[in-house]
């Protein structure tokens, strides 16, 4: 009797712990790897999920591959709705499996929706358990359903390109969550990096090109303001502190002689200053590098000239953060340096008493630069290649 | 004594760790900062002054009445009549916190993971495991807390790989706002660590009883500070945007990304929160389940504990609608039921024993 009560209690146990409920296989799941939103007519919104195509295990598809292009790995599809939950819902009408978003990696606004504001969409990005906070988010400057429309030559999937291109971090690459924290930091503005389609080559196949980044999207709140170029992008990641493995090339003595130093590193502070009314900000950059080419004259083993060679360096560095500062903070006076922040912790007093009227303050602070930058090896030749011994400037 | 079962010092402090961290460690951030903004580090260090004072009280009671715990303890100090209301009051007030740590459980794993699972299962599942395990007495709690606080407290270590993604930064200004607001956000870690109290039921258990109050102060240093961890960690990772979370703790596991090879964490959170809720309610409801049985001077626990389990289950579904009303009892309620039960009136009943002039007994 007792063995026949423990054997129903085994049993029972045995069905609890199966946990049938919420069991998901792979192939009942739709498996979404970017997300994009644009706007449709009356105010609503079209969200475009791109579904990675399973795909059928040997058969000889390779050779097959090879002479009909790049086999197409994803597809998208497309719902409408008033927001993204009623978007997503309308969506998995035309999904035949579950929605998956545990790869999702991106996410992808159109202009014109930045340019209304997403706080709506950002909301349900944060509040629901699925997307993950470490995906990256963008804005396009097409259609953003174009952008995910893709068939990359080389990767699987246009949001695979865009992802390694930020791995590369050659823009200023934005998660969900570092986002987040940028709207909810003292300065209420953010910025993400803007998308843009690469033309195709000649010769390709429809559709066979991929999406790239170039240049930044100026957040205030919520809405789009405005889009820096990516020479000012640049500038802006210098100020940010993000340069890291990064090329620079700069004009000697005025005369088209060019120097490239790479990889620079380079470590920026910012120092803000309060003297009475007077709000001030000093960046200090540090920056070290190589020689990778040398069109001068100049021969970089000689200290005197080496020195030459670093102050037009530190020139050119000072250029671009000048340029920076000139567009986005006298222009568009949107605070995406973090200046808010570095007052707040040095003078959080002040800060407190200032804070409302800091869109005011911001274009006012007073920029002071300190660059101090030095070329630590000259790379595999000493003077300069390609021209005789007799005409380099030793001296 | 109703439990033969003898531990030693060290799982004590074992069985401690998870009763005090397990349920509360998911949020605690974001509940500290909505008061302390990005002071919320700070309040670990000053969320030890009830743990200290528990364990203090806890350990001169068992001097004086070594062998019993606070429930026969009062019996003896303030009366039959007023003990037992005591005694009543303890096992109930346990029987409830039981109930709201179950429902704190089941929120997070069917809110988070099991999305279609009936959220009755789940509470009804880790109650009956529970129960079996507070029926194998003393021993098997803390056999199971040496196999499960480890793997608790070593999987915190993972955080440590979100270090490129950390900004130094957000831990300045350092208290711009005073330290009041640091106070107010401490309230709530205060009424945590001094569940530490439990240590009143487990110390007659020890086989070493010498070491007790040692190791009762380590597990505070320990639990004092994983505090402090996972609220740094979380203030360098969100930074402004920590209050804003459910549980900081989860998104700060997802945010995890090494190499590529080291995502998607969260299912390594659910299994710590897993094993470290089943140790919390197992302690939780074998303290019950004693409480209750020397309340009523039964000559054994053990058929009390599967009633006393659905008893929790009731308590766990009572007066919680939703997840706001939760979240409004641990804030506002939670600060102040937990210490008067775990720290006022066991100080209350020393001070009697210490006018009544008792002194330490015979040993």
């Amino acid at each position: 009797m007792k063995i026949a009560l423990r054997i129903c209690v085994l049993v029972f146990i045995l069905v609890l712990l199966e946990g049938c409920w919420d069991r998901t296989e792979l192939n009942d799941l739709a498996i979404v790897t970017a997300m994009s939103f644009d706007k449709a007519e009356d105010n609503q919104i079209i969200t475009t999920v791109q579904i990675i195509v399973p795909q059928n295990q040997g058969g000889g598809g390779m050779s097959g591959a090879a002479t009909s292009g790049a086999p197409h790995k994803t597809t998208i599809r497309s719902g409408v709705g008033i927001n993204i939950s009623d978007s997503l819902s309308k969506l998995q009408r035309i999904i035949p499996r579950k929605m998956f978003w545990g790869q999702c990696k991106i996410f992808i606004f159109s202009e014109d929706v930045a340019k209304a504001g997403i706080k709506d969409e950002f909301d349900f990005l944060m509040r629901h358990p699925q997307p993950r906070e470490r995906a990256f988010v963008f804005v396009s400057k097409e259609k953003a359903a174009k952008t995910l429309e893709m068939f990359p030559p080389i990767e699987r999937s246009s949001s695979e390109v865009l992802r390694k291109l930020t791995e590369l971090k050659i823009g200023i690459n934005v998660t969900l969550e570092q986002f987040s924290i940028m709207l909810k930091g003292d300065a209420e503005a953010a910025a993400l990096p803007l998308v843009y389609i690469l033309p195709k080559a000649e010769y390709a196949e429809p559709f066979q090109t991929i999406p790239y980044i170039m240049g930044t999207a100026l957040f205030k709140k919520d809405k789009m303001v405005g889009q820096i170029s990516e020479k000012t992008t640049r500038g802006v990641m210098w100020i940010i502190n993000k340069i890291d493995d990064y090329t620079v090339t700069f004009e000697m003595n005025g005369k088209d002689d060019f120097v490239s130093i790479k990889p620079v590193n380079a470590k920026v502070k910012l120092l803000p200053k309060i003297r009475g009314d007077k709000w001030m900000m000093e960046i200090q950059v540090r920056a070290t590098g190589d020689i990778i080419q040398n069109g001068t004259d100049l021969n970089p083993m000689n200290p005197k000239l080496l020195k030459k060679m670093e102050s037009a360096f530190e020139k050119d560095i000072n250029t671009r953060i000048k340029l920076a500062i000139q567009e986005v903070q006298k222009q568009k006076k949107t605070d995406i340096l973090g200046f808010a922040n570095a007052f707040h912790r040095k003078y959080p007093k002040q800060w407190e008493k200032n804070k409302d009227r800091w869109d005011v303050l911001y274009p006012q602070v007073k920029v002071t630069i300190d660059v101090t930058a030095s070329i630590l090896r000259p790379g595999l030749i000493n003077s300069p290649g390609g021209i005789p011994i007799g005409e380099v400037q030793q001296k | 004594m109703l439990d033969k079962g003898k531990i030693s010092a060290v799982q004590m402090s074992l069985l401690l760790y998870p009763t005090v961290l397990a349920t509360s460690f998911l949020s605690m951030p974001s509940l500290a900062a909505q008061y302390a903004q990005n002071d919320l580090w700070m309040t670990g260090i000053l969320s030890s002054f009830f743990g200290l004072l528990t364990i203090y009280v806890a350990t001169r009671l068992h001097d004086l009445f070594p062998k019993e715990s606070i429930i026969q303890q009062s019996e003896r100090v303030i009366g039959v009549l007023p003990g037992k209301i005591i005694g009543i009051l303890f096992f109930i007030f346990y029987i409830h916190v039981t109930g709201m740590i179950v429902r704190m459980y089941t929120e997070f794993v069917s809110g988070q993971y099991l999305f279609k699972t009936p959220p009755l299962l789940i509470i009804f599942i880790i109650v009956l495991l529970s129960s079996i395990a507070v029926r194998g007495g003393i021993e098997t709690l803390a056999r199971c807390a040496v196999i499960f606080t480890p793997i608790l407290m070593f999987s915190l270590l993972f955080l440590l790989l979100l270090f490129p993604s950390f900004d130094v930064r957000n831990i300045f200004p350092i208290l711009s706002h005073g330290i009041i607001p640091v106070l107010k956000a401490s309230a709530l870690p205060q009424s945590w660590v001094s569940e530490l109290f439990f240590i009143s039921f487990l110390l007659p258990h020890l086989t070493d009883p010498k070491k007790g109050r040692k190791w009762g102060f380590l597990t505070l240093g320990a639990i004092v500070l994983s505090i402090i961890y996972m609220n740094l960690i979380t203030l360098l990772l969100l930074g402004s945007d920590t209050a804003n979370k459910t549980y900081p703790i989860l998104v700060v596991f997802r945010y995890i990304s090494l190499a590529g090879i080291f995502e998607n964490l969260e299912s390594l959170l659910l299994a710590m929160w897993i094993v470290g809720n089943f140790i919390k309610i197992s302690l939780f409801l074998y303290v019950a389940s004693i409480s209750f049985a020397q309340t009523l001077r039964l000559s054994d626990y053990r058929p009390s504990v599967f009633p006393l389990g659905i008893l929790v289950i009731v308590f766990s579904l009572w007066d919680i609608p939703n997840f706001s009303k939760l979240g409004e009892h641990l804030r506002y309620v939670a600060p102040f039921e937990i210490p008067l039960v775990m720290v006022l009136i066991p100080v209350l009943i020393l001070i009697i024993a210490r006018l009544r002039g008792i002194r330490t007994s015979k040993r």
